[in-house]
């Protein structure tokens, strides 16, 4: 199955080709509301509440586009409220659990503890541009800022890592 | 040289790199050899990017599923406000029918039908406007 294919199934009544969706992306999206929370629990229930949305809202998205484009924007929101009513919710009740890989190299572990020290605004850019690998105009409508600042941000960004991997601090 | 010729230069071969622009321009090649800062950042820039560009997700395990489907799986149990509001509205509409035909011995019936109804479609749409909407994993969730 792919994303289409799961997609179609869900909107023809069957909701557990959704299944198919929430284990794929999952792991990708808890990395990123953690960059944008900075809280597991949060994370774990921003991811929760996003997919909840993109279920209630295939209507609205359009085949052929990437889901997960489409999706992030939905999680970014979630994060956004999650960390607004932070302090009056209870811990999540999903456990999230880092999988131990002896594959992953230190200096991978060093970059992705670099990464976690950048501001969320910033892990976020760099995440998005070199791990999912999107293109100024994809960051640009999904961040909803202009193409020029998504450069300009991207560059202090970028500028800012350089630091924190060459041992400095912010 | 001004700083800001270093970031526009900077700025452009990244974008460049990056596959979002052409390649640098002769003036730009022209400023990064003779600007030792923008040399070193460089270097650093290429050093960064072919270490990010290896880069994967960290994996994490969770059964997120189990959660989604939960909620997904939830049906409202009460009925939306049209299909509450519809008996109502077909029984008003009967009741004005019956007035043009059948002459009413009692006439403080005539306006008993319409503010009752003016009552009940208050109170129902109302209570709905009012009421603070939960539902039962998200109350599970925070432990009521």
């Amino acid at each position: 199955m792919d994303d289409a294919a799961a997609i179609r199934a869900c909107r023809g009544g069957e909701i557990n080709a959704f299944r198919y969706i929430v284990e794929r992306y999952q792991s990708r999206a808890l990395v990123h509301a953690r960059l944008l929370t900075r809280n597991e629990a949060d994370a774990a229930d921003a991811v929760q509440d996003a997919f909840v949305d993109a279920f209630r809202g295939l209507a609205g998205f359009e085949a052929g586009r990437p889901f997960y484009g489409w999706f992030y924007v939905l999680l970014r929101n979630r994060c956004f409220k999650q960390t607004s009513r932070r302090g009056t919710r209870a811990e999540s009740g999903i456990s999230v659990e880092p999988v131990v890989e002896p594959t992953v190299s230190v200096d991978q572990l060093d970059l992705w503890r670099a990464i976690d020290r950048l501001a969320p605004s910033d892990a976020e850019l760099i995440v998005l541009k070199h791990v999912e690998g999107w293109t100024y105009e994809e960051l640009s409508v999904s961040l909803g800022i202009p193409r020029g600042t998504v450069m300009s941000r991207l560059y202090a960004a970028r500028q800012r890592l350089l630091v924190l991997i060459s041992g400095g601090s912010l | 040289m001004s700083t800001n010729d270093c970031e526009q230069v900077r700025l452009h071969v990244m974008a460049s790199a990056d596959h979002e622009a052409g390649p640098p321009s002769p003036r730009d090649h022209e400023h990064v050899s003779s600007c030792a800062a923008c040399q070193q950042w460089l270097k650093n820039f290429e050093s960064l990017t072919t270490t990010l560009d290896g880069v994967a997700y960290p994996r994490l395990q969770a059964d997120m599923w189990s959660a989604v489907e939960k909620q997904i799986h939830h049906v409202d149990p009460t009925p939306s406000l049209t299909c509450q509001l519809a008996p109502v509205i077909v029984m008003t509409l009967g009741w004005r029918v019956l007035q043009l035909f059948v002459d009413l011995p009692v006439p403080a019936l005539h306006l008993l039908v319409p503010v009752a109804t003016a009552i009940f479609v208050a109170w129902r749409a109302g209570s709905r406007l009012l009421a603070i909407e939960t539902w039962a994993p998200e109350l599970q969730k925070r432990g009521i």
